[in-house]
């Protein structure tokens, strides 16, 4: 499977994530959905963040020039919200699968979907 | 809200709601819990113990021998039992920083509120349960291995107290000032999120008071007998000795039950004396005040004036403690700080909705002292609002009625975890499901 069937299929098919990208740790976006158009340092900077969530906190996730506001995360995940719009990101082993939901998905929803492709990328070495 | 007609779906599910002071359970859907016993439990050796003691373990009283040896422990739960002095039982609480510590005890109280209580099955009714903001991710997963494996509970979910807080209120964004029994925290909550990294809390609390005041009344040399100890008492002019007589061959208690007895009298002292100043304590200014009348339980009384304010005045400028100094805040600076470490966009949100919550809150003059505080402190630009639900339940059972709405929602009857769903996955569904 290539990795546009990654996000294509596992990730949009499921009907619980509208946008989504998978992008390498150092920024190069591997994959993603049409005119999702994020950019390296965005990448960059919201990788940097799962170690240091200190520099989300006060300026938030930029994704694609929208600026969603920090809600919480772990070392592995990271979440954020801007009105309807919520963000949950997976960092994997070389890669970093990066979602967006809205109203009516419940964030649970794609939680689950995303951690399940995150997990399964864990397992596959990625 | 009332009656459990919130256009939801009837599912039967049971809230609680854990705190320093008190457990609070109930049926959600309801605009008060069923029950609220203490979160303190006598803990008494197995073979001291009356047989008249109602033990969790069992429910329904029969087979205590049994367990008694097994366990060695036995414990005494709720108000009614937890008033009866008994040789040789020590007070303790399950809880510490508002997590689970024992768990022994903790699932002891859980079979009392579930046998005695609400008379309830585990195993047929969803359970949501609240948490502290900061609970430990493995204390979490224990409590969710505890209910599906021991409870057999079809349905769990835990929620963060200050996210209920906030829906208690009808707010899913704003900070919520919780003062309860051990702290009193500032935490932002957006979009129904708890923002863990502006967390802000500080050790003063209903018990700090407490303790205030038990010193200020040693020091003044009012002694504090607890009603367990008084057989008879006569009545006294104001300042006058108290003329009392001890109830003859009383058991003889720890000293853990007798602090108890004491902090119960004290508890009682501060909730109806007690009073914030409405700006920074004055001498002068508190001592035009009226005095309020306080009679404790032996008979004694007096007027008190300046004390009612001096004792309060911590929480909001600890400065003035001695020992601790300037390292606490007082809760105007708890909000000011947590608001200042959330995202620059957020903080008018914020500052349009300050919820106040918790059982301390209710001292009064409280929120007229916060909203003063947080007045000079808010940045010009931003309107500063504060949501405070004036009846005395709402405040003290804010987490509680908030679970109880949440529960309720049919629009939540798909967040659940579900048994299949735990059983498939494992205890680590908490982490995705209930972030």
């Amino acid at each position: 499977m290539s990795w546009q069937d990654y996000v294509d299929k596992q990730l949009l098919g499921t009907k619980c994530v509208t946008k989504a990208c998978i992008a390498g740790l150092d920024g190069a976006v591997w994959a993603k959905s049409d005119g999702f158009e994020v950019s390296k340092e965005e990448i960059t900077k919201l990788v940097g963040g799962f170690d240091n969530q200190d520099i989300l906190t006060a300026s938030g996730v930029t994704l694609a020039g929208n600026r969603y506001i920090y809600l919480s995360g772990t070392d592995r995940v990271v979440r954020a919200k801007l009105g309807k719009v919520g963000v949950h990101c997976m960092k994997t082993t070389q890669a970093v699968v990066v979602s967006l939901y809205e109203d009516p998905i419940q964030p649970q929803q794609a939680a689950s979907v995303v951690e399940k492709l995150g997990d399964y990328l864990v397992s596959c070495g990625y | 809200m009332s009656g459990g007609v919130y256009g939801g779906d009837e599912v039967g599910a049971l809230v609680f709601d854990v705190g320093h002071h008190s457990f609070r359970a109930g049926y959600a859907g309801e605009d008060t819990p069923k029950t609220e016993i203490p979160s303190y439990v006598g803990v008494s050796e197995g073979d001291t113990a009356a047989p008249m003691d109602i033990d969790g373990a069992n429910g329904n009283g029969l087979g205590l021998s049994s367990d008694v040896k097994q366990f060695g422990k036995k414990y005494t739960i709720d108000t009614v039992n937890l008033t009866v002095p008994k040789v040789g039982m020590e007070v303790a609480n399950f809880l510490k920083d508002g997590q689970v510590e024992d768990w022994d005890m903790f699932e002891k109280v859980l079979d009392y509120v579930y046998s005695h209580s609400l008379n309830a099955e585990a195993e047929y009714h969803p359970l949501l349960m609240s948490e502290p903001p900061w609970n430990a991710r493995q204390k979490r997963e224990k409590l969710t291995e505890l209910f599906f494996e021991k409870y057999q509970v079809p349905a769990f979910f835990l929620a963060k107290t200050a996210v209920l807080a906030a829906f208690a209120n009808g707010r899913s964004t704003g900070v919520v000032v919780d003062s309860g029994a051990t702290h009193t925290s500032a935490i932002p909550v957006h979009d129904g999120y708890v923002l863990s990294q502006g967390i802000v809390k500080s050790p003063l609390g209903g018990d700090f008071i407490s303790m205030q005041c038990k010193q200020y009344l040693e020091e003044k040399g009012i002694e504090v007998i607890p009603p367990y100890m008084i057989a008879s008492k006569e009545t006294v002019w104001e300042n006058e000795k108290a003329k009392y007589t001890k109830k003859p061959n009383l058991p003889e208690v720890t000293k853990s039950w007798h602090n108890y007895a004491v902090k119960c009298v004290v508890q009682d002292y501060q909730q109806s004396i007690l009073q914030v100043s409405d700006g920074p304590f004055d001498e002068e200014q508190a001592q035009t005040m009226p005095q309020l009348p306080y009679e404790f339980p032996n008979g004694y009384h007096q007027e008190f004036g300046t004390e009612r304010f001096r004792l309060a005045e911590p929480l909001f400028d600890p400065s003035g403690l001695r020992g601790v100094g300037t390292t606490m805040l007082g809760a105007g600076h708890l909000v000011t700080t947590s608001v200042g470490m959330c995202d620059v966009d957020l903080r008018p949100a914020l500052y349009g909705s300050v919820i106040v919550t918790g059982g301390n809150s209710l001292l009064q003059g409280f929120t007229e002292r916060l909203n003063r505080d947080l007045s000079a402190k808010t940045p010009p630009s931003m309107r500063l609002k504060i949501v405070a639900v004036t009846s005395t339940g709402e405040r003290r059972f804010g987490a509680w009625i908030g679970g109880s709405i949440l529960a309720s929602l049919g629009s939540f009857q798909q967040l659940w975890i579900s048994k299949q769903e735990y059983e498939e996955s494992g205890k680590s569904q908490i982490e995705r499901k209930c972030p």
